[in-house]
């Protein structure tokens, strides 16, 4: 949260009253630019993509056995909230930097089964259930296309992200089924929340690409976007893989993985040049 | 066609600047990003699961052999007899497993320790049916053969190696109720060995070293080794109690060893390692509480007797009752350190190390969550780092044998 605030305060600190003026010429350079100052909210959908997998798990029975993680993609609500800053050329063109501060959630489950040599019905089942919440703050900055001129302006969108890891949570959850001791009984043993930063690198990048569209109302500007967000880099910590002693003595290590997100966002950008005439209209 | 920059205010350009540098710095904060990619997990945590629901593994000790792998001897219960059979598992460089084997036949009860010379590792065993002892040979290529078999020299109990590659046996005389120490070499000759009688009264040592030998009871923590000075110890039965002895192989039956002497099995020795002339690094056990002592000043010398009761140490309440300590002196991050390993009351593997020469604490270690964990032993590895075996009760169930590698940087000394 504090690296959200700073960035905040950076923002407005970057943002100066640009320039008022009392009317301006066909051709003036102060019509062909405008800069917007605004705010996004937004909720994604977050996928790990395995660029390698790891177990702490190792079978002496099947060497073919890698134990791989069942992930769960695409199924929790990631929200985000963040700043943008829009610098239009000529109406249609524009460069926006939108620093934000974002969750990606994602989890993956291992089963793990035991057999009875002699009685091939006494088994004994866990399931380990784990779920991974990153924060991040992102510095995405993004080009911009607006097909019309219009008060309802649809656009499209790529562009590039960097992002630095603020904190990372990890909650493993096992339960099991025992059917060896003359009947079957089900428990929860035990749910472990810890921190996890050292189990991820603190950068990461991508590009990304949307589309969406904004519409004038008065003289803001409303936004409505969705994006495809392509991590391009493997975000789990090599060197730390086993090192969270909590997490691998439960036999749970993180796979290499890179990180997909869908986002859905709207968002409220305020013109900063202004004229100064009877109407007091931004330069649109 | 005027430049786009002639449109941008001044203050705005200034913006930008601001904006660029921010990204600039960002952009060189990336950097670990390219570390990651060339980087490689120097501490690994492995289990070694097997789905049987009634197979059950302990290690006894680890080597790394010179392709960066690992050895893992160990033990497994066997139908054949109330002795664990042999089990021997091996490792690539990152820990994962490549094969293991159970040894067939009447090799039975594998002892501590698994011994390299050159090459090649050795390990004792017992016949099951004789009660021998057997020297076994495990090549690097992966080919067990037999040394030898000692008839003479029965339930094995600890094994050690001195600094010519001669093993020092300790085994026990059940016909003459007596503890004997061996010295052999690599070609299972017999170079030396000595006899201490434990006596016959109304304490029977026999029930506790099956016990012991089966797993069905307490462990005991037997020892051999040798000192710098040339002599040797054990800690074995010995006049009706559990003692730490001191002697020569070449000294007569009737010059009495050097004896720290306990109580039956009860209060007693439970490591040593030689630190520095009769200076030993060793912990003791009374009655379940657990003491380390990194400095303890010995009489060492024939006819010399005291006792383990009158060592103070560093009381240590977190340490299981009956846990097996292990007790190394090894060269970690550049310094000479005093390594115990034991298992804690929450089934967690504790290491405590001790600077050498000042008997210092450094740090405590623990390994292990959730699952129950016991230590078995631990070695130091060619990156300087230390691997560690011990058993894991996967689901709380199933023993199976753990290993945790950790790199210097991790050890954090």
């Amino acid at each position: 949260m504090r690296y959200f605030i700073m960035f905040v305060i950076i923002g407005f600190q970057c943002a100066p009253s640009l320039a008022q003026r009392k009317g301006y010429q066909k051709n003036d350079p102060y019509a062909k630019t405008q800069f917007y100052l605004g705010f996004r909210l937004g909720a994604g959908l977050t996928k790990a993509k395995v660029v390698e997998r790891f177990s702490a798990f190792s079978s002496t029975t099947n060497p073919e056995e890698t134990y791989p993680k069942s992930y769960q993609n695409f199924r929790y609500i990631n929200p985000l909230a963040g700043m943008e800053f829009l610098f239009t050329y000529q109406t249609q063109f524009g460069i926006s930097f939108q620093p934000n501060y974002r969750r990606l959630r994602f989890g993956y489950s291992n089963d793990y089964n035991w057999q009875d040599d002699t009685v091939a019905t006494n088994t004994v089942s866990l399931k380990y259930t784990q779920q991974v919440k990153l924060d991040y703050l992102e510095f995405p900055l993004i080009f911009k296309y607006d097909f019309t001129k219009t008060r309802l302006r649809p656009y499209v969108q790529v562009g590039g992200f960097y992002g630095l890891l603020v904190s990372a949570i990890k909650t493993v959850e096992v339960d099991g089924k025992d059917q060896a001791a003359g009947g079957s009984s089900e428990y929860l043993r035990e749910k472990i929340t810890v921190g996890a930063n050292d189990l991820f690198i603190t950068s990461s990048y991508g590009w990304l690409a949307g589309a969406g569209c904004s519409y004038k109302m008065g003289n803001i500007r409303m936004t409505l976007d969705i994006n495809y967000r392509s991590g391009m880099n493997n975000i789990t910590d090599v060197k730390n893989r086993y090192t969270n002693n909590q997490l691998s003595g439960v036999g749970d290590v993180m796979d290499d993985i890179k990180i997909k997100n869908i986002t859905l966002s709207v968002g409220c950008l305020f013109p900063i040049k202004y004229l100064t005439d009877a109407r007091y209209e931004a330069v649109d | 066609m005027r430049p786009l920059i002639d449109f941008i205010s001044s203050k705005t350009q200034g913006w930008i600047k601001n904006i660029s540098a921010m990204l600039l710095i960002l952009i060189v904060g990336g950097c670990d990003i390219k570390k990651n990619n060339d980087a490689e997990s120097s501490t690994v945590v492995k289990i070694f699961n097997n789905s049987s629901f009634s197979k059950n593994y302990q290690p006894i000790d680890i080597k790394q052999t010179s392709d960066g792998g690992y050895l893992i001897l160990g033990s497994t219960r066997v139908d054949v007899s109330s002795f664990l059979g042999v089990y021997i598992m091996k490792l690539d460089k990152n820990g994962n497993f490549i094969k293991d084997t159970t040894l067939e036949g009447t090799t039975l009860n594998p002892v501590y320790n698994l011994m390299g010379v050159g090459l090649s590792y050795y390990f004792f065993a017992m016949n099951g049916l004789t009660l021998a002892t057997k020297l076994v040979k495990i090549e690097e290529s992966g080919n067990i053969s037999e040394v030898g078999q000692f008839d003479q020299l029965t339930y094995p109990l600890y094994v050690n190696i001195d600094g010519s590659n001669n093993f020092i046996l300790q085994s026990y005389n059940r016909d003459d109720r007596s503890t004997v120490v061996s010295k052999i070499n690599t070609n299972g000759e017999v170079l030396a060995s000595k006899s201490f009688s434990i006596g016959f009264g109304d304490y029977d040592v026999e029930e506790p070293i099956i016990d012991h030998l089966t797993q069905t009871g307490k462990t005991l923590p037997f020892i051999a080794g040798s000192l710098s000075n040339g002599r040797y110890y054990f800690n074995g039965f010995y006049n009706y109690t559990l003692s730490l002895v001191f002697f020569d192989f070449n000294s007569k039956d009737d010059v009495e060893p050097g004896v720290l002497q306990g109580y039956r099995s009860e209060r007693v020795i439970s490591s040593a390692t030689e630190v520095a002339g009769s200076t030993l690094a060793v912990s003791r056990y009374a009655y379940g509480n657990h003491y380390l002592i990194p400095n303890a000043i010995l009489n060492t010398a024939n006819g010399d007797i005291s006792a383990s009761s009158d060592l103070n140490g560093y009381f240590l309440p977190e340490i299981e009752s009956d846990a097996k300590i292990i007790n190394k002196k090894l060269e970690l991050n550049g310094k000479s350190l005093l390594v115990y390993g034991t298992t804690t009351k929450d089934k967690q593997i504790a290491l405590y190390f001790y600077e050498s020469t000042t008997a210092k604490l450094l740090k405590a270690k623990y390994l292990g969550f959730s699952n129950p964990f016991e230590i078995g032993n631990f070695v130091t590895t060619k990156d300087g780092g230390l691997a560690i075996i011990g058993t894991t009760f996967v689901a709380g169930k199933f023993p199976r044998i753990c290993l945790f590698k950790l790199s210097s940087s991790d050890l954090g000394i």
